[in-house]
């Protein structure tokens, strides 16, 4: 039992660190990227082939190709962002649809369909604890992602660019009237949403095979933590992780594995009935960009 | 009288392809309190969102000497235009005191910020003591206070005010009025307001434009315009 609860734990916070970059894009910016997954798989394919030619760590990688996300939509990208940013929510969907499935295609052509993998010293590592085991991998990026929730967390709370980012998303009109130049705010948000979705990428590449299609899995369960924890709620989608991951590793012994989504799903709903701002939304912020 | 500090000559603006402003020419003289009137939809809140460069326009808006011409709303600010927006637009899930900090955005007004919520805070300690509380839930005379505070943070040299007066109690607007004649007698700054209610307007305001289907109809002091037939009966139902 005690292993259970520790492998969704761990889980959990793998999927909060998968999650956290679309919680700023999705739930903070309210731009709808359905190329989410997509981020994840390009900057998996970067860390492994990285790994393959340099033989630099994915580990050490993360914190080059991240960075570099971050200028590339500073720059190259920033008129697609801009363009995103000014789009109805319906354009965004079929503008990131095709964006990520043009990234499927094109690492599909130029990788193959292979499923690949990287064999670092730690990857196969466990750690035992009495009778719990674990990988180090999975415990590495459950660390990371509450180091990277907390930093979070008091960035948009209290420095003056969280409280910028904060302000443009709750009136996009007055943000202008105050002086903000919302274009940069979109733009800057963006890019540092994709860099923390590059970021994990990096740090997934230890424990999962990367292959054309892994975006679709990792973002369908981005964006059942986002909603769940409360849109533009950053200790919300560590929360949103946990319920998905303990779930996940409770169904899957207690019920089947293959019913793992079944029983998620059904949770989801039956919180957004009683919470319909998720677990940890303001009220009210659900319906922002809506209306 | 001195140089206008804001001219606006023969401004017409577009929503789209639908023009909203006619051949609108305005002025605003260093510490003039200037309101401009008119039925909903007269096209008053567009006036001011053109100058805030919210809206496409042609004709020429010039302010201290320099043209607004191709200014981003941004620039706008970071010149000391300062728009208080109908409906106060207050940010909802700040708290009293982020949106005040929002409101010193532009690079001076940071600076100064410290001062300037000192000051502020002396003239409305209701939003003192409020100040941790989300925007979204004070009163409607609370959020007016905080808006107009909100704009004093941007350190205005021309303060515009989008009918500050909308939807509230009698009492709280005398109070709320009497705020922006305190603004604009102690720093002298000049005040450009849009109001529905005519009569409170020609009460409190140096000059006068009477605005009807995106043209200026008419214009003068605003005593004198209060004993104009004209007005009495289109606006006062007198």
């Amino acid at each position: 039992m005690s292993q259970l609860l520790v492998s969704g734990i761990l889980l959990g916070g793998l999927y909060a660190m998968i999650s956290i970059g679309l919680n700023l894009i999705f739930g903070v910016l309210r731009i709808v990227n359905f190329a989410h997954g997509e981020f994840i798989m390009v900057s998996m394919y970067l860390a492994y082939w990285t790994y393959f030619y340099y033989k630099i760590d994915p580990y050490i990688s993360a914190f080059v190709i991240a960075p570099l996300t971050f200028l590339l939509f500073m720059t190259v990208f920033r008129p697609f962002v801009v363009k995103l940013a000014d789009s109805s929510h319906l354009g965004q969907v079929f503008i990131t649809f095709g964006i990520g499935i043009v990234l499927q295609n094109l690492a599909l052509m130029l990788f193959s369909a292979d499923y690949r993998s990287v064999d670092t010293a730690y990857s196969r590592m466990r750690i035992a604890l009495g009778e719990v085991q674990f990988s180090l991998a999975r415990l590495v990026v459950f660390l990371l992602s509450l180091v990277f929730t907390a930093a979070l967390y008091y960035y948009l709370k209290k420095s003056y660019m969280g409280k910028t980012i904060r302000a443009t998303m709750q009136n996009r009109t007055v943000a202008m009237l105050m002086g903000i130049d919302t274009r940069k705010v979109y733009v800057f948000t963006f890019a540092l949403g994709a860099a923390i979705t590059a970021f994990a990428g990096g740090l997934l590449l230890p424990i999962f095979y990367v292959y054309p299609t892994i975006g679709f899995n990792f973002a369908l369960i981005a964006f059942i933590v986002v909603i769940l924890g409360g849109l533009g709620s950053i200790p919300g989608t560590l929360a949103g992780g946990f319920v998905i991951g303990l779930t996940e590793a409770l169904s899957g012994y207690f019920i089947s594995a293959s019913m793992k989504q079944l029983v998620y799903f059904c949770i989801f709903i039956l919180i957004l009935v009683l919470r319909p701002a998720g677990l940890f939304g303001q009220r009210g912020t659900e319906e922002l960009g809506v209306k | 009288m001195a140089e206008p500090l804001l001219k606006i000559s023969n401004l017409n603006a577009y929503y789209g392809e639908v023009q909203v402003l006619h051949d609108v020419s305005l002025e605003v003289y260093p510490g003039e309190i200037v309101a401009i009137v008119g039925a909903n939809a007269a096209g008053k809140t567009t006036l001011l969102k053109s100058i805030s460069g919210l809206v496409r326009w042609q004709g020429d808006i010039v302010y201290g000497g320099r043209s607004l011409r191709g200014l981003k709303p941004n620039q706008i600010v970071e010149l000391g235009i300062i728009h208080v927006p109908e409906g106060r637009g207050l940010f909802p899930f700040l708290t009293v005191l982020e949106n005040l900090e929002i409101g010193a955005y532009a690079p001076n007004a940071r600076k100064a910020a410290k001062e300037t919520l000192e000051k502020v805070f002396r003239i409305w300690p209701r939003l003192q003591e409020r100040q941790n509380q989300l925007a979204g839930t004070l009163s409607g005379g609370e959020q007016q206070m905080c808006a107009i505070a909100r704009g004093l943070m941007g350190l205005p040299k021309l303060l515009m005010l989008d009918e500050p007066s909308l939807g509230l109690a009698p009492l709280i607007i005398r109070d709320c009025y009497a705020a922006i004649e305190d603004i604009n007698k102690r720093d002298g700054t000049p005040i450009l307001l849009v109001e529905q209610n005519v009569k409170l307007a020609m009460q409190k305001a140096d000059r006068v434009y009477v605005i009807e289907n995106g043209r200026i109809v008419l214009q003068g002091k605003g005593a004198e315009l209060m004993d104009d037939d004209r007005v009495r009966k289109a606006y006062m139902g007198i």
